[in-house]
């Protein structure tokens, strides 16, 4: 929608990652003459399996945004998480959605709930039937399992 | 068996009746009256689902039909399979918006805050009055924050603003910076007590998607509710009027129970039915709620179709859900949607999770079983990817093919009539053209050229009737002698139906006045052929000869 929007939050998102340095490693726009599409890379947040490991985001910013929601997924088959599709690395999060998602919000703000979802999983909506299952009968060790297996072998795929 | 002799019995009558000329104005309500009442005892011994048990019903039936004035009416709600004595009301959405309007009159006094406020929290309550009273007198202080009327407290608004008493409304910036659009500029601006302060382009563009919406319209960065005004002070005149009316059908959607929908194309009728608990039972005994709306479209409230007799709505949902499968734009649907299952509205999911909320009438339900979300939330999923729809979609398969060709058959000709409908309707159009030559060329009275118009109502209810008795046939037991009665049944209405669609062909005004007796006694003929082939496909469906299967 603006141009001059989507500049600001260029120059905010330059000026602000900083303060973020042990959550976002990069924020920044895949071609740096068109600000619609973004990639982002997230830290796991410590204490949960995901810490030590990274995560790349892609962002696409539609022609309606800030009034729409921006679309953000994980890469495919590379986030094993209770609110992600596996195979797709779409993320179930209420201020993606349409109905709460509101113009006030930025990048960045998207970008750090992204982060709080890892640390905070959602058992009552799962994309993930498997580790939300694992996660509401507590069963800690399996989970944490499980998804490790998946972080680890990766690269492989 | 017995009820076939008392079919043919009605059937040799009713052939007799047609070589008569003198047969409506004579013969035909004590006749039909007659029939009526001894298929009717008949039926009422042999059902143990019947409902009027009552002996003397069947008198006071016989006595009615006696009355030639009321016959026609009686007759064809008794016969037609609809359930007697309907109470219902026809609305439209500022009916039910002024209701509402009436009731938060009623409330002020309880609440004593502004009208505006209470109708805030009547939409947040979904127009559930008993929900919000009780809330109310819980936690007052809670809901007023929680539903965005007060500032809450604990609120990120703007610092140091808190107690500059930011002012509700519309001002005029000479250079104002938004952060939405990020654009600099001397604007008119809105912001709430909260004091989030934006341009008022960003504003309307953010209201202007949510008022089809009908939810309550929050402001852009904290929970504080914009009221009616806010918005015809931001979106022009009126626009809130648009907020309300998708609030009230999205609470139409909610109490789809009472609530339905006329059906027909633009019509904005809506017909309220406040006790449907009996509904269960009459639909047993295969008779259906008919209701008709202010602009006199007729239909069935309890599966939302035209009238559909001789067919009960076990018959007209599975007719239309076979007829739709054939097509291949619904292939896709239903391919990649699946039905509510409390509403039936067709839901394509297009991301997210597979917890489902319905867009229509906010139920929510899992992807996956199509079950109630309620028990997922606390429970463990049990529901797996893999059901056994795959097996079931086998044997569908086969049994298609099975059936298509009978089917295909079938099928055209029931869209034949509804072709032929679709003619008649327009034939419609110029017999009121007739009507009035009638009155203005011979000096016909008004009264006396009505024949045309019960010509014209007779055809429509016959070809109807005759449409959907095709999904009777079909699904009929085709071995039973029944069933060939009412085949014969069938071809009785076909051809009178043919008759008398030819009779209103006549464009000659002094012609048609010359007819007036065939006219008469075609479309009595008609009629008594329309009912007497819902009678006998009533009785196909009690008998448990026609059933519908998938």
């Amino acid at each position: 929608m603006s141009e001059r929007r989507l500049l600001k939050e260029y120059q905010v998102v330059k000026k602000e990652l900083g303060n973020h340095k042990n959550i976002i490693s990069s924020l920044e726009p895949i071609d740096s003459d068109d600000l619609t599409n973004w990639t982002a890379t997230i830290l796991g947040p410590p204490n949960t399996p995901y810490h030590g490991h990274s995560f790349d985001l892609r962002i696409h910013l539609t022609p309606e945004y800030p009034l729409k929601p921006p679309q953000v997924t994980f890469s495919a088959y590379k986030m094993p998480h209770c609110n992600i599709e596996f195979k797709t690395g779409k993320i179930c999060l209420n201020i993606l959605d349409n109905a709460n998602w509101s113009p006030v919000w930025n990048l960045l703000t998207v970008v750090l709930a992204i982060y709080q979802l890892l640390s905070d999983p959602v058992t009552d909506s799962p994309l993930n039937i498997d580790l939300s299952n694992i996660l509401k009968i507590k069963d800690t060790s399996a989970y944490y399992g499980l998804i490790e297996y998946y972080l680890n072998n990766k690269s492989d795929k | 068996m017995n009820s076939d002799e008392e079919y043919s019995l009605v059937y040799d009558d009713d052939d007799d009746d047609n070589d008569s000329l003198d047969f409506y104005e004579a013969l035909p309500a004590t006749e039909f009256a007659i029939n009526i009442s001894k298929s009717r005892s008949h039926l009422s011994q042999s059902s143990e689902f019947d409902i009027e048990e009552d002996p003397l019903s069947n008198d006071d039936m016989a006595e009615s039909m006696l009355d030639v004035h009321v016959s026609a009416s009686a007759k064809r709600a008794l016969t037609e399979g609809s359930v007697p004595d309907l109470k219902y009301e026809c609305l439209t959405t500022e009916d039910i918006f002024h209701r509402m309007l009436k009731r938060v009159d009623h409330l002020q006094p309880i609440f004593s805050i502004p009208h505006e406020d209470i109708l805030l929290l009547m939409q947040l309550y979904d127009w559930n009055e008993e929900r919000l009273l009780e809330d109310w007198t819980e936690k007052m202080d809670i809901l007023l924050e929680e539903s965005g009327i007060h500032v809450s407290h604990n609120s990120n608004g703007i610092e140091g603003n808190d107690k500059n008493g930011n002012i509700r409304g519309v001002k005029f910036q000479e250079s104002f910076n938004c952060i939405i659009c990020c654009e600099e500029k001397s604007t008119e601006t809105f912001s709430l007590e909260c004091g989030h302060e934006y341009c008022i382009d960003c504003y309307r563009h953010y209201i202007k998607d949510k008022l089809n919406k009908g939810n309550v319209i929050t402001c852009m960065d904290c929970s504080l509710a914009l009221k009616n005004d806010d918005i015809d002070k931001i979106m022009g005149h009126q626009s809130s009027n648009k907020l309300m009316s998708s609030s009230i059908k999205s609470f139409i959607q909610k109490h789809n129970n009472n609530y339905k929908w006329c059906p027909y194309t633009d019509c904005k009728c809506i017909i309220h039915l406040k006790d449907t608990s009996s509904f269960a039972e009459y639909l047993r005994v295969h008779c259906s709620p008919f209701v008709s709306c202010k602009s006199s479209h007729r239909f069935c409230f309890s599966c939302g179709f035209e009238i559909h007799s001789p067919a009960d709505c076990d018959i007209t949902t599975t007719w239309i859900k076979k007829a739709k499968k054939e097509s291949e734009n619904l292939n896709w649907v239903l391919s990649h949607t699946k039905e509510c299952p409390k509403c039936s509205v067709n839901i394509e999911k297009n991301g997210g999770c597979n917890h489902m909320a319905c867009s229509s009438c906010k139920y929510e339900f899992c992807w996956i079983c199509s079950g109630d979300w309620k028990p997922h939330g606390s429970n463990f999923y049990q529901c797996t990817m893999y059901n056994n729809e795959d097996s079931k979609s086998k044997t569908s398969v086969e049994d298609t093919s099975k059936t298509l060709k009978r089917y295909t058959f079938y099928y055209r000709m029931f869209n034949e009539h509804e072709a032929s409908a679709k003619l008649d309707w327009q034939l419609g159009q110029t017999v009121e053209n007739k009507v009035k030559h009638l009155q203005e060329k011979i000096g016909v009275s008004w009264i006396e050229g009505q024949f045309l118009t019960e010509s014209l109502r007779a055809l429509n209810e016959g070809r109807t009737a005759l449409k959907w008795s095709f999904a009777i046939a079909f699904y009929s037991d085709p071995s039973h002698n029944l069933t060939k009665i009412f085949v014969d049944n069938q071809m009785l209405l076909s051809n009178s139906v043919e008759d008398l669609s030819e009779l209103l062909q006549i464009k000659n005004p002094e012609k048609i006045m010359n007819k007036k007796t065939d006219f008469y006694n075609k479309a009595g003929y008609v009629t008594n052929r329309t009912l007497a082939l819902i009678q006998c496909g009533r009785d196909l469906l009690r008998k448990g000869i026609c059933k519908p299967t998938n």
